[in-house]
Order: C-alpha cells, then sequence, then structure tokens
C-alpha cells in the first residue's frame, strides 16, 4: 500500500457547459516525491488540487491512488493545505480540538512544527497566519495520509517562516514517503523543494 | 432599543451591548416572573363578577378600573397576558422548529430540496401574514389549537430564510470540506460544525418571533375569530372595550393595550441586542 502512487488521469474539469478549463490531463506522483507545479492565476492550478484531493469530483477522467480510485467516504489519503488556514479552520473551536478532527498527534511531531502546548487550548484568531498554518498542516498529517497537495501553502508567510514550515514538511514526508504536489507561482520556491517541475503548457488544453 | 439609547446619549455616554443586553433580559425576566406569579395568585375568583363595583375608573383597589360587569381589569389583564404569553411562546417554539428543519433541508439535501424550500418561503412570505392565519386557523378548526397552528404555520418563512443561508455557508466552508476529507460523515458534520454554529442564530428568531406571535395572537383574536368571550385573552379584552370607549370608559382599553405593547416591546428588545452582540454585521440598527 505504501508503494501505490498518486495518479490523475485523462482529468479534464469545467463548470456546467462552460469552457474546458483543462482537458486530457494526466499527473503521476510517487511516495516520497515532491512534485512543483507552476503557473499564472486563473489557469486550473487550485482546481486540479481539489480534484486531486478528492474535494470535486472531475467532470472527465480519474484520480487513482494505486489501482483505486478516491474513497467516497472515510479517511481521504490525499489532503489538501491551501493558502488560507483561517478558512480551513472552524472559528468556534480550539487549536486542540481542531487538530483532534484529523488525528491525535503526538508531541514529536507538534515540536517538529513548532506548535507550542499553550496554542492548543486558544481560537484560531489568536494565533498568526503562520502558526495557524503550522497547526494545519499537522492536522493533515494523519498516519492515513499518503500525499499531500499544497496548494499556495506558504504564499502568506515571510521568506524565514516559509523555509522553516516548508522543512518540516519535507522532513516528515521523507520519513513518511509521502508524496507531495506542490502548487505555486514562486519559481524559486518550486526549485528548491520539487524533484521535479510540471508546467502549465501541459496543463492547458489547446 | 431607541429609547434607551436616546436616555443615554442625553447623558452624553451609551451604553455597551453588554449593559444594553443585560438591562432588557432582567425587564423581560421580571415581566415574565410578574405575571406568572400574578395569575397564580389571581386564580378564578379574580375574574368573578361584582355587580356593584361596575364601572369603576383606576385607583388603589383596582389598580386598571372594573369593567362593566364589575371585574377587575387587572385581572383580566393579566389573565389574558399569560395566555397570550402561552400561545405566543409555543407557536415561537414551533415556528422555530419547521424554520430550522426547513433551513437544514435544504442545505443538506441537494438542489432541488433547496429550491422547494425557497419556493415555499417565497411562497408563504407573499401571503399577509394574518391572512394565511385566519385561513389556516379557520380550517385547522379554530380555538386555541387553530390559532396555534395558524402562528406556527406563519411565521417560520423568515426565520428558515436566515437559517437557511447560514446553513449554506457552513455547509460550503473550507473547514467542512477538510471534515470531509477526514472521513466525517454528513450526520457527524451537521451535529459538531453545523449545529452549534445555528444555536445562537435559532436562540434569536425564536426571541423575535415571539412578539410577533403575540401580536397575531392578539389580532385574531380582536377579530372574533379565536377564543370564546368568556376567556379572557387580550385581543378580546380589546375588542369588548370597543363599545364602551364611547362613554368615556378608556381604562378598559388603555391597559390591557399598554401591558401588550410593553411585553413585546420588551421580548422584542431582548431579541435585537443579542442579536446585536452575537452577530453585529448582520443586525439591523
Amino acid at each position: 500500500m505504501g508503494r501505490a502512487s498518486l495518479q490523475g488521469s485523462r482529468l479534464g474539469w469545467r463548470y456546467g457547459s462552460n469552457e474546458w478549463l483543462f482537458r486530457e490531463y494526466s499527473v503521476e506522483i510517487a511516495p516520497g516525491e515532491v512534485v512543483g507545479l507552476m503557473g499564472p492565476s486563473g489557469t486550473g492550478k487550485s482546481t486540479l488540487g481539489k480534484l486531486l484531493a478528492g474535494y470535486m469530483v472531475p467532470t472527465e477522467g480519474k484520480v487513482l491512488v494505486g489501482d483505486r480510485s478516491l474513497p467516497g467516504s472515510g479517511y481521504c489519503p490525499v489532503q489538501l493545505i491551501n493558502q488560507h488556514p483561517e478558512l480551513a479552520v472552524n472559528p468556534r473551536w480550539t487549536i486542540g480540538k481542531m487538530l483532534a478532527e484529523g488525528w491525535q498527534p503526538d508531541t514529536s511531531i507538534l515540536k517538529a512544527f513548532g506548535i507550542q502546548k499553550s496554542w492548543l487550548e486558544r481560537y484560531p484568531n489568536e494565533l498568526s497566519g503562520g502558526q495557524l498554518q503550522r497547526c494545519c498542516m499537522v492536522r493533515a498529517l494523519g498516519s492515513q495520509t499518503k500525499f499531500i497537495v499544497a496548494d499556495e501553502m506558504s504564499a502568506m508567510l515571510d521568506a524565514v517562516t516559509q523555509a522553516e514550515i516548508w522543512h518540516a514538511l519535507l522532513t516528515i514526508a521523507s520519513e513518511r514517503s509521502i508524496g507531495i504536489l506542490a502548487i505555486s507561482h514562486d519559481a524559486a520556491l518550486l526549485d528548491v523543494v520539487a524533484d521535479r517541475l510540471i508546467g502549465l503548457a501541459s496543463l492547458t488544453y489547446s | 432599543m431607541s429609547a434607551v439609547r436616546s436616555l443615554t446619549r442625553g447623558r452624553g455616554r451609551r451604553l455597551t451591548g453588554r449593559t444594553r443586553l443585560l438591562i432588557s433580559a432582567a425587564t423581560t425576566g421580571l415581566l415574565l416572573v410578574g405575571i406568572i406569579l400574578c395569575s397564580l395568585f389571581i386564580g378564578e375568583q379574580g375574574l368573578s363578577v361584582k355587580l356593584e363595583l361596575r364601572d369603576l375608573p383606576p385607583s388603589l383597589q383596582h389598580l386598571f378600573g372594573t369593567d362593566w360587569l364589575g371585574r377587575d381589569m387587572f385581572s383580566r389583564t393579566v389573565q389574558g397576558l399569560t395566555l397570550s404569553v402561552a400561545v405566543g411562546l409555543a407557536g415561537a417554539a414551533g415556528s422555530t422548529v419547521i424554520a430550522m428543519m426547513m433551513g437544514l433541508a435544504a442545505a443538506f439535501l441537494g438542489r432541488m430540496v433547496d429550491r422547494v424550500v425557497t419556493w415555499l418561503i417565497d411562497a408563504t412570505l407573499s401571503v399577509p401574514h394574518l391572512v394565511m392565519l385566519i385561513l389556516i386557523a379557520f380550517v385547522s378548526g379554530g380555538g386555541i389549537q387553530g390559532i396555534m397552528i395558524g402562528i406556527v404555520f406563519t411565521h417560520w418563512p423568515s426565520l428558515a430564510r436566515v437559517i437557511r443561508a447560514e446553513a449554506l455557508s457552513v455547509v460550503t466552508a473550507d473547514y467542512v470540506a477538510v471534515s470531509r476529507g477526514f472521513g466525517r460523515t454528513r450526520w457527524w458534520i451537521m451535529r459538531h460544525h453545523l449545529v452549534p454554529h445555528l444555536l445562537p442564530q435559532l436562540f434569536i428568531g425564536f426571541l423575535l418571533l415571539f412578539p410577533h406571535a403575540v401580536l397575531h395572537e392578539a389580532a385574531i383574536t380582536f377579530l372574533g375569530l379565536g377564543f370564546s368571550p368568556h376567556q379572557p385573552a387580550i385581543g378580546i379584552i380589546l375588542s369588548e372595550s370597543m363599545r364602551y370607549l364611547s362613554s368615556g370608559m378608556w381604562w378598559l382599553a388603555v391597559f390591557p393595550g399598554l401591558a401588550l405593547l410593553v411585553t413585546v416591546r420588551a421580548f422584542d428588545m431582548l431579541g435585537h441586542s443579542l442579536q446585536r452582540l452575537i452577530d453585529p454585521k448582520h443586525s439591523r440598527t
């Protein structure tokens, strides 16, 4: 099971009967591999991320983990981390409760992401964006997670914090051979973190 | 609300939302307790006919005066208010339950159900409340039961609209998508994410529906469609007093009317100040 790769095969997406955002797009991410996806805004990067994480059902094509499609219910092996952590948490829940919705993280992983014990009692609006994003990352890293789609995950952070959280994520990912799709418009960042880059040219439908 | 504000403005300072809420909650609570206690003490004998005490204007013995049969108007008003409050509470509670079910169904059961619910809301709102209320009360057999059913089935739409919008905003929120990714079921999400979010809205909705329900109950009994005439409902008292107004017996209408107004206003204020505190962005000013 640990060897299964994440595959998007001949994916296509459009809203209703509008123009195709992309079509016949295939992507494969091996366990432990970090793939960078680049491209300007409005070309369907985030949509692709959502399809791969099972947030939306592709209009065409299939998303497979190994040879099985994403489960309709139950824990999804592909987890999405997006740009706005403050939207990805219930504002009425404490950080501790919010983390527990995913799994029960142990102290070592909390330490690796620099999450302090005292934060667990706090509410999301009592943390900064960077702190909250780190909590969201930990939440997504349950033991059943095989792949992470990081959609502009660090775009709202300063360079130092960016380096820190990517370092933490890459360390965990290589330990557990979690595959990562890093979506960003920041070429320099992807150059550093990604093993291989896939571009926009293959994404646009022509 | 405006009364409180103009009062405080005159002194050059403003009450905070919390103080205002406490004041209106205390007022409403006192009023409710007062009504219930008084009606317990008065009982049936307070309503007895004493022909020698007919047509007395307000005095210390009879605070609200007496009517053409020598009945104490204070006792009758309190009894009427008890009845109104009971009908109002039951009607508002029933409406709130319907509003919640409609809102949740619209948000959770797909686009088709949503369309049906929205259409139902629009259809119910497009007919004047009172007309619907009279029709439903008439069809369901009249009396206290008819009025209750009528109130329950006419007052839900405005709240259902709010609940539907709130529920939709939660259902489409990012954190609910995340929750689904963790394998949480619809039911789990409804219980843990949605209901805690909706509870304060439902409570405010209930408080704001209550004065409506009471006023409509009074209106429909005023028109003679509700209770039998010997029951001292505020609406009946008011409609009876119409006949005696021309003979100068103003107290028959003024005190029961004022009592109704104060009760309704107190609940309205409580609802609005609570709404302002919980949801300052969406409350009307």
